[in-house]
Order: C-alpha cells, then sequence, then structure tokens
C-alpha cells in the first residue's frame, strides 16, 4: 500500500456517508445553541487559574527551621510556574497585570489550629520576587543572578540557595515575558468552554462593593474579588484541603509602584552566618519523577498521592520535616535515660541542610511533570493507587516528543512501552507549563 | 442559510469579530460552520445519530465560550471549532466500548460493509471500509487526530498545524508517520483476521 497522502485522500473522499444534514435537526440544534448562548450572554469577566498558593507554606510554624529550608525550594519552583502559567485569573484584572511592571501584594495563611500569618509579596520589573515573612524573615529569588536568599535577622543565618542548569532562554523567558505568558495562558483559559465559572455578584467590603467569581479546578476553588472600577484584584481566596486544611488569601495588591532596588538585593548582610546550597533548574527524568513518588509513597503508608504538582511537594516537605523533628526528639527523650550517652540535638544547620536535600530530591520528579510539553499528553491515574497493588495497573503516562509509543508507569513504579495511551476514566491531563 | 450563498472573508471576519456581543452574527457562523462540522463529525463517526449529538455537543460548548472568544478572524475561530470538534470526537473514540459499538452499528446499518479496491492499496487485496475504521480506531489519539482532520476535516497541512499547535512541516511529518502506522495496521488485519461483518452489504447511506 502506499502512503501518498493523494490517493488516500481519494480513497477517504469515498467514504461512505452521505453528508448532508437533516434540515428540520439542523434548526433544532440551532435553537437549542442559541438558548445556550443566550444564557452564557453574561460577560465573563473572570477567568481563571491560580497556582496552589500552598507554596506560601514556607511560612508554616511547624518545623520552622526546617520547613523553611525546604519549603524554600517548593517556593522557587512556584514562581518559575507563576512565570509560565499561573496567576490572578480575572480577564480584565489580568489586562491590568499584563499592563503592570511590577506588583506587590500581601498573603495571609490560615491553617486549622494556628494563628493566621501574612506575608508580603514583591515581584519587580525585572523579574524578581520579594517575600516578607514575618519577625523580620525575608526571601528575595533572583533568577537572572541564579539566587535565592533567605536572611533571618533573628537568628543572623543566611541561607543561599544557587539555582544551576538554568538556560538562558529560561532566564529570560522569567525576565521579560511572565506576564505575556500570563496573558497568553488566560486566553486560552478563557477560550475553554470547559472552564467551569460562578458568578458570585457583588459584595460590600469595607464600604466598597466589589465583583466576584468563582472557580472550581481540579478539586481547588478559588474565589476573586476585584474592583470593577479599576479592574484591580482587592481581594482573591483559596484553599488547600491539606493536611493540615487551610484558607489563603491574596489582598492589597499594588501595580506598578517605583521599586526600591534594595528590596531585590541578594548580598548577604555582614555578620550572618551564611547556609549555602545548590538547587537545579533541570527538566528532571523518567527516574527522577519514579524517585519522587517512591519517596512519597513511603512517607504515606505505600499510597501514591491523589495529584501531581507543586502541592504534593509542598505536603510532602511538610510531613517529612515533622516527622524528621519527631524522630529527633523522641532520640533526644531516649538519651536522658542513657547518662554518659553523647546528647543528641536538633542543630538547625543540620536540619536546614538535610530537609533541602530532601526536598531538592523530591522536586526533580516534580520537574519532570512540570517541563512535559503539551504535545506528550501526559496523563495522571495515580489517585487511589498503592504502590504494587497492580504492576499492570498504569498510573502516570506520557509520550516523548518525536516517539510514537507511549511510556506508561505501573503500580509498581516501572516504565513500560505501548503503542497507545491506557485507556482510564479518572485519568487527569497533567497542565504543561504553556511553552 | 447562509453557507447556501457565497460568503466574503471580510464578511465571516466581521461575524467572528462581533459574535460575542451579536447574537445574529453569532446565528450566520453557526449557519456557515455547522455543516463543515457536522460532515467531519460523520466522515469520522459514521453513524448519524451518534455525529449529530457530537456536532450539537460542539456547537453548545462554543455557545457557552463564545463570550471570552478572543480571536478576530474566521481563521481564529476555524481554528479553535475545529480544535472543540476534534477533542470532542476523541472523546468518543476514547471508551473502547463506544468505539465499538459505534463501529458495529455502522457495519449493521450496511455502511461500511461493501467491499472496495482502491489504488490507494496497490494490490489486489479488497478491503471493507469496516476494516479501514478498525485500523484508524486502533492508531494512537494523536495519528486518529491528524488523520481526522486531514481526510474528515479536509484541513490543510497549516489548518491542522494551527489546530493542534505544531509547525506545519511537523504536522506534513505527522500525516506522513499516521499513514505509515494506518498501512501498517490494515496489512496487519488484511493478513489476520478480518472484523466480523454481521450484516450484508447495505446501501449507501
Amino acid at each position: 500500500m502506499t502512503s501518498n497522502p493523494e490517493n488516500w485522500e481519494r480513497l477517504f473522499d469515498e467514504v461512505p456517508v452521505d453528508t448532508a444534514q437533516d434540515e428540520q435537526q439542523t434548526l433544532d440544534v440551532k435553537e437549542q445553541v442559541m438558548d445556550a448562548y443566550d444564557e452564557s450572554r453574561q460577560p465573563v469577566k473572570w477567568k481563571k487559574q491560580l497556582s496552589n498558593l500552598g507554596q506560601f507554606l514556607m511560612t508554616s510554624r511547624v518545623p520552622r527551621y526546617a520547613a523553611t529550608a525546604a519549603a524554600l525550594i517548593v517556593a522557587t519552583w512556584f514562581f518559575v510556574s507563576l512565570g509560565n502559567r499561573t496567576a490572578f485569573a480575572v480577564q480584565d484584572v489580568i489586562d491590568t497585570l499584563l499592563e503592570s511592571q511590577s506588583v506587590s501584594f500581601v498573603t495571609t495563611v490560615e491553617m486549622e489550629g494556628q494563628p493566621s500569618i501574612s506575608l508580603k509579596g514583591h515581584i519587580s520589573a525585572t523579574g524578581q520576587v520579594r517575600q516578607e515573612m514575618g519577625f523580620g524573615k525575608v526571601s528575595i529569588t533572583d533568577f537572572e543572578a541564579g539566587k535565592v536568599v533567605v536572611l533571618d535577622p533573628n537568628t543572623k543565618t543566611a541561607i543561599v540557595v544557587n539555582l544551576t542548569d538554568a538556560t538562558e532562554e529560561s532566564k529570560t523567558q522569567m525576565r521579560h515575558n511572565r506576564f505575556t505568558k500570563l496573558q497568553a495562558t488566560l486566553r486560552e483559559a478563557r477560550e475553554n468552554p470547559d472552564s467551569e465559572i460562578e458568578q458570585l455578584g457583588k459584595k460590600e467590603i469595607d464600604g466598597k462593593t466589589y465583583q466576584g467569581f468563582r472557580i472550581d479546578q481540579a478539586g481547588n476553588a478559588l474565589t476573586v474579588w476585584a474592583d470593577p472600577d479599576t479592574n484591580h484584584p482587592f481581594l482573591i481566596e483559596t484553599g488547600s484541603p491539606g493536611p493540615p486544611p487551610m484558607i489563603i488569601k491574596m489582598g492589597d495588591f499594588v501595580f506598578d509602584q517605583e521599586s526600591d532596588p534594595s528590596l531585590f538585593d541578594t548580598t548577604v548582610p555582614e555578620g550572618y552566618r551564611l547556609i549555602e546550597q545548590e538547587t537545579s533548574l533541570g527538566a528532571g527524568t523518567e527516574a527522577s519523577l519514579t524517585q519522587t513518588l517512591k519517596m512519597y509513597c513511603k512517607l504515606f503508608d505505600d499510597e501514591f498521592p491523589n495529584t501531581l504538582s507543586f502541592r504534593i511537594a509542598s505536603q510532602y516537605t511538610l510531613a517529612s520535616s515533622k516527622r524528621r523533628v519527631k524522630e529527633l526528639t523522641r532520640m533526644r527523650e531516649a538519651q536522658k535515660d542513657l547518662p554518659g550517652a553523647p546528647r543528641q540535638t536538633l542543630n538547625p544547620e543540620q536540619l536546614i541542610k538535610q530537609a533541602t536535600e530532601e526536598s531538592n530530591l523530591f522536586m526533580e520528579g516534580i520537574k519532570f511533570i512540570m517541563m512535559l510539553p503539551k504535545e506528550s499528553e501526559g496523563h495522571y491515574a495515580g489517585n487511589g493507587i498503592r504502590l504494587d497493588e497492580d504492576d499492570n495497573q498504569p498510573i502516570f503516562w506520557y509520550r516523548p516528543v518525536g516517539q510514537d509509543q507511549w511510556r506508561v508507569l505501573g503500580a509498581d513504579l516501572k516504565f513500560r512501552d505501548t503503542e497507545s495511551a491506557p485507556e482510564i476514566e479518572s485519568a487527569v491531563p497533567l497542565l504543561p507549563l504553556g511553552r | 442559510m447562509a453557507n447556501n450563498r457565497t460568503v466574503h472573508e471580510d464578511e465571516l471576519d466581521q461575524w467572528v469579530h462581533q459574535a460575542s456581543q451579536n447574537r445574529d452574527a453569532f446565528g450566520r457562523l453557526f449557519d456557515f460552520f455547522y455543516p463543515q462540522i457536522f460532515a467531519y463529525c460523520l466522515r469520522r463517526l459514521l453513524v448519524r445519530a451518534v455525529a449529530e449529538d457530537v456536532a450539537s455537543e460542539i456547537f453548545l460548548k462554543v455557545a457557552n465560550a463564545i463570550h471570552g472568544f478572543q480571536g478576530k478572524t474566521v481563521e481564529d475561530f476555524r481554528r479553535w471549532i475545529f480544535r472543540i470538534a476534534t477533542n470532542e470526537i476523541n472523546a468518543q473514540m476514547r471508551k473502547s466500548i463506544r468505539r465499538k459499538s459505534i463501529l458495529e452499528t455502522a457495519v449493521q446499518m450496511g455502511l461500511v460493509g461493501q467491499k472496495f479496491s482502491h489504488q490507494v492499496l496497490e494490490s489486489d487485496c479488497d478491503l471493507r471500509w469496516a476494516e479501514v475504521y478498525q485500523a484508524i480506531e486502533s492508531l494512537s489519539e494523536r495519528d486518529q487526530s491528524i488523520l481526522s482532520l486531514k481526510f474528515f476535516g479536509q484541513q490543510t497541512y497549516e489548518e491542522i498545524a494551527d489546530i493542534l499547535e505544531i509547525e506545519p512541516r511537523t504536522a506534513r511529518v505527522a500525516l506522513s508517520r499516521a499513514l505509515g502506522n494506518l498501512r501498517k495496521q490494515l496489512d496487519s488485519q488484511t493478513n489476520g483476521d478480518p472484523i466480523t461483518v454481521t450484516k450484508g452489504e447495505g446501501p449507501k447511506y
């Protein structure tokens, strides 16, 4: 047989169907469609997509040293993500955002059983990010300089994470195209007929009327209240089911404020104790994904995560840090009964180092997922599946660029080649980074 | 309906531009595009009732999302609606039970039982349409999308590239590869177990 498209075209011209439509049926469809048009006529002003703000967990109280350092890596990736695919989600508000060169806002995290925590974030015109985390603690992310710095004036400690393997392209994208990409992503979302949005109408807050909408996306609810006059977001609320469950609010947005360059200075002040780490911005591999899932299963009783996203990174980081502190505390308690034994102490530097290394390792697999191109059609179906439950149970699959075969990861954490993608109803498409 | 007369591209662009706010313009776009989309669905899905349902679903989605559509030209709209249509068809065919049922129904209705011989075969081997469709359905979703857009949706390489967000050159290569895969599949089918045709040849539908 031939592969000549023209011959095939002649063949398919003879497909044995009469494509003339039934006039009455067409009129019926048109009536339904026009009804749907009328019903949806309220302009959808507000749209979509906010990355899981659980990444702001870096401010979590538990356990402070380890969680701060480890979640730093997650936060770094949150901002990479912000530059590529996310953010506030409101068509008109987004237009404002797109025209903005810089933005600052306050985030409040409310966690069950704990006092709320607030932090202030600034994004400069050149893409640097500063977060003020309370108690004077500050983190500054500068992708151009390839550096994340966390300064704690209370302990006079500076954690410096050097970002390696960043390409010129990725740095340029992060620096210049943050908002352009955001616009492209939001336009795509707005044009996606499957996007669901609930208009919340108007609400008075502090004597002023705001317009609201709510989006449920992959189980994450997002509520936005914005000023209808200025199109500026006033309050964005989201949450995470946890554990622990939390509510995250973003507000006090200020756009195009002239930034003080010293806010983004990554120079470590004199007199600070320096803890230096490295983290790769490379794309990750299949092996790193396998490793990440193995680590997750080990920590969470052999159950695969319900999603493959940043959320599990912060979930893992917190749980892992808690467990580490718990183990060390137990060890120290046990040593009380052993006179003369060397005393095991909670060394902050050691904890930070361990947690950062572990978090780095875990993030490698997440990076692999985040960097998958759209045409790879990555899917995840591990929700509710246990490790080794069934070797043939696919939990993740994608098609490497330029290849016909699919790479399918089973519940035994082994990749296999298949001719076609698995057909699993509960599978969730993995969002590409919009590159 | 609008498609019964020549519609200039400028006029189509104007409808697209107005469609988010203007009911009449949206209705005209429906009139223009429905026959194309219905034909695309029917040629791919074979069974008229299924194609009608899917085409209806596609236009309902378009109606629900048109207010946020930012395209300015008819090409933008065409790209958008064919992308939605391709996704809907793929979703319809993704379930093996549904796939089987569609093909069986088509066979029973006498649509695809006929034998034919065609230059494409470059041999004396006769095929039935049922075998061709079965072979298509065994391909990857990406291959199916490319073949569908080219042969059932009558789209050019440039249009396919736009719809699938790939380079035109990649679209050509991908089509060639998909045809290679289809040919291999047909070869293996014709040398192996033929599809069971439960009803004899029927009239051309």
